[in-house]
């Protein structure tokens, strides 16, 4: 062989050789290893994006809202892309309604991200993305409205800055509101921006389903400028108001003054941002009479016109419980005792039923338990056992004193005797409604007869005689209506001195019309730490005007009957 | 295509020193080199018929051959070219409309927001007030009988007329 053709060979070889590594590698690389290579590029690329679900609203029982969501947007800004932090900051400062320094110092930054304003109306962001600004961009921030503002506000609750419910219905219902969020795989580039012919799954986010309350927003704000104007009197510091219906126990109002706007949660006292309505308890008073004298007719200890010689004060343990006013002793009918809002004679009757059973009637109609209403932060009120009662106690909690209830549960024991003697459990939710349109009705409450349709009838009759002439709420009386109701005035206990000196007075006054076809019950109390004026005088008349509004937006046609001429006194 | 053939002699001498051989010595004897050939030119053979077509007919497949490569590959490319016209026309198309709709839907937005808020108690109540109207109070009812007697039920009264606005010309006090 000569030398060429060596050269050649050698040359031949060498080539062959080098191709053969490349073809290998490449055979490696796109054949054996090209899938793995692949998929973590796609990995690198594919990114998974959440898709926010649209809170659901809360509804008002004929639709109108309490609380909805609209798109909105967060102003957030990359310091190191924005060229100009002070014209930046100028530029926006009137759009965003923030101080310029703030801005600027915002915007100049050593940082990727920075949030200038947070919930800003599409028109807004749209005036901004017109400026053109490098270096400000725009995120989803949806916002909740409060349309009613005050009206409702505590029942209703708001929405933290994360969207969680933290007070009324938002909480309870939070997972219903909430909805699911979905999500969005796709593939971007450099840049963020999708690939347009890669992966793009989404899976759609489930919105979240409406919750209907019992409540009549225009009921609503009718109570609550009412109970304003109480809260406005000068004594008054706290004043709460509920109105059930009679035969559903829905709560169609429910308020308290001084109220809160939810769209305005932040800038309120955190003292006022709960609902008085079913988590703060005071010691009732002379409405808790109701009771006992049910206890009393149903126990046969009594009827309407049993006359009872009643003096003006009785022994009660070591104690002595006299009248509102000591006075001789009287020969009332129990229709009297009532009317006149007399403690002795309550207590004479209700020893006659017995601490045991007195406390079994208390309990049966919701003293001392939670209604179990649709609202976070409910109390029980407070009823100790029959076995602890002391003498004084006894008499006390015949009387309304020494125990605790809400406005709610007081507004309970009404409705029951309003209802023929039937307990039905009160509750604010009427259904829920699905984005797609299905509603949900809430379960139906639980109901209990606790008194004897009779009993019920003989309440209802007594309890008319209080805004009658020679009770003690006149002022509780609407023009046209038969109207039943009792008056309270509790003494208040002084956190100062943990006794009764110096506490001031809870007024109320419980009661339902029309006496003979109850529709509504109206509960109300105001708390008075400095006045002594009585239940009849300020309660009854917060009581009659939210009534009034009820029975005339629902059309309520009065039977047309005479009240009936009651006998307060008799001869034994 | 005609070939002209052309001949070439190589002398015995120069035929001798391509062999590598060693050189011959030139004759001396006057004896003429062998007679070369006369060369003159000779007409090539007519072309005939026959082979034009062959001829032609093999370049003119090939040409359509090529003709038709590039026919196609331009249609390839003026077809990618519409196609991907026409998708960016329809992909600008789309992006208008979603940000049309998109406009909409706030528009939608803010006033479904103007009806929501002017629909509260608070915004009706004061709307009839600044229209100088007044609550109403507890309403009567005329009941008919099924043999048409009207009897009144309730306490009929009418509306207590709003206080006059103060300052306005005339108002007394």
């Amino acid at each position: 062989m000569d030398q060429r053709g060596l050269r050649n060979r050698w040359g031949l070889i060498i080539m062959v050789t080098l191709l053969v590594l490349v073809v290998g590698r490449l055979a490696l690389l796109q054949g054996v290893d090209g899938a793995e290579y692949a998929n973590a590029a796609e990995q690198d690329r594919l990114r998974t994006y959440p898709i926010a679900a649209l809170r659901g609203q809360v509804l008002d029982r004929d639709g109108s809202p309490f609380a909805y969501t609209v798109a909105a947007s967060r102003v957030v800004a990359d310091p190191k892309v924005v060229d100009d932090p002070a014209r930046t900051a100028l530029a926006l400062t009137t759009l965003l309604g923030v101080p310029v320094p703030e801005l600027t110092e915002k915007l100049s930054k050593d940082s990727r991200y920075v949030v200038l304003a947070t919930q800003v109306a599409p028109e807004t962001t749209d005036a901004i993305e017109a400026l053109e600004l490098p270096g400000v961009l725009f995120e989803d921030d949806p916002m909740r409205l409060y349309p009613a503002g005050t009206v409702g506000g505590q029942v209703v609750g708001f929405v933290g800055r994360d969207g969680a419910g933290l007070a009324g219905i938002e909480q309870t219902f939070q997972e219903e509101l909430a909805g699911t969020p979905g999500k969005r795989r796709v593939e971007v580039g450099s840049g963020g921006n999708p690939i347009p012919s890669g992966i793009d799954e989404s899976s759609p986010a489930t919105d979240g389903d409406s919750v209907n309350l019992t409540v009549d927003q225009d009921l609503q704000y009718v109570t609550e400028e009412r109970l304003g104007k109480a809260c406005a009197d000068g004594a008054t510091t706290r004043a709460s108001a509920v109105v059930l219906d009679v035969k559903t126990a829905e709560v169609v109002a429910m308020g308290s003054c001084p109220g809160y706007d939810p769209g305005a949660y932040s800038q309120t006292d955190p003292e006022l941002l709960g609902n008085p309505v079913v988590s703060d308890v005071f010691e009732p008073g002379s409405v808790m009479k109701a009771v006992t004298l049910s206890a009393a007719l149903e126990e046969g200890a009594a009827k309407p016109d049993t006359v009872l010689t009643v003096n003006g004060h009785i022994d009660a343990g070591d104690r002595v419980v006299t009248d509102a006013h000591d006075h001789a002793p009287i020969e009332w009918t129990v229709t009297g005792i009532l009317a006149k809002s007399s403690n002795v004679g309550t207590i004479m009757l209700a020893r006659e039923v017995g601490d045991e059973k007195l406390e079994h009637y208390l309990r049966a109609f919701g003293v001392g338990s939670a209604t179990g209403i649709e609202l976070p932060g409910e109390s029980a009120g407070i009823l100790q056992k029959s076995e602890d009662w002391s003498g004084v106690r006894a008499a006390n909690i015949a009387i309304g004193q020494g125990v605790s209830v809400t406005t709610l549960q007081m507004a309970s024991v009404f409705q029951t005797i309003a209802n023929g003697g039937v307990r039905v459990a009160p509750r604010i939710v009427e259904s829920v409604t699905s984005p797609s349109g299905r509603v949900s009705a809430s379960p139906e409450p639980a109901s209990e007869r606790v008194i004897s349709k009779a009993t019920a009838d003989q309440m209802a009759y007594m309890l008319e005689a209080v805004v009658g002439p020679g009770g003690t709420a006149p002022l509780g009386q609407i023009e046209g209506f038969r109207v039943a109701g009792k008056t309270g005035t509790a003494q208040r206990a002084n956190p100062d001195c943990n006794c009764y000196e110096g506490g001031g007075y809870v007024t109320t006054f419980v009661g339902f019309a029309p006496a003979d076809d109850p529709q509504y019950v109206v509960a109300v109390d105001l708390e008075r730490p400095t006045s002594s004026a009585e239940g009849g005088q300020v309660a009854a008349p917060v009581f009659a005007d939210i009534l009034r509004f009820a029975l005339t937006a629902d059309s309520v046609v009065p039977s047309g009957t005479a009240r009936p001429e009651f006998d307060l006194t008799g001869t034994p | 295509m005609s070939t002209r053939a052309t001949a070439r002699t190589i002398s015995p001498a120069a035929r001798a020193t391509h062999a590598g051989a060693s050189p011959v010595p030139p004759r001396s004897t006057p004896r003429a080199t062998p007679v070369r050939p006369e060369l003159r030119l000779v007409p090539g053979p007519k072309p005939t018929r026959s082979r034009r077509p062959a001829v032609s007919v093999l370049g003119s497949r090939r040409a359509r051959l090529v003709l038709l490569v590039v026919a196609l590959l331009v249609g390839t490319t003026l077809g990618l070219l519409v196609l991907n016209t026409a998708i960016a026309v329809d992909s600008l198309k789309a992006t208008q409309l979603r940000a049309e709709n998109a406009e909409r839907a706030q528009e939608v937005q803010r006033l479904e927001q103007q009806v929501v808020t002017a629909g509260t108690p608070a915004e009706i109540a004061r709307a009839a007030e600044t229209a100088g109207m007044v609550p109403a109070g507890t309403a009567a009812y005329l009941v008919l009988d099924p043999d048409g007697d009207a009897t009144l039920r309730g306490t009929p009264a009418p509306a207590v007329p709003a206080a006059p606005a103060d300052g306005l010309p005339g108002s007394g006090d």
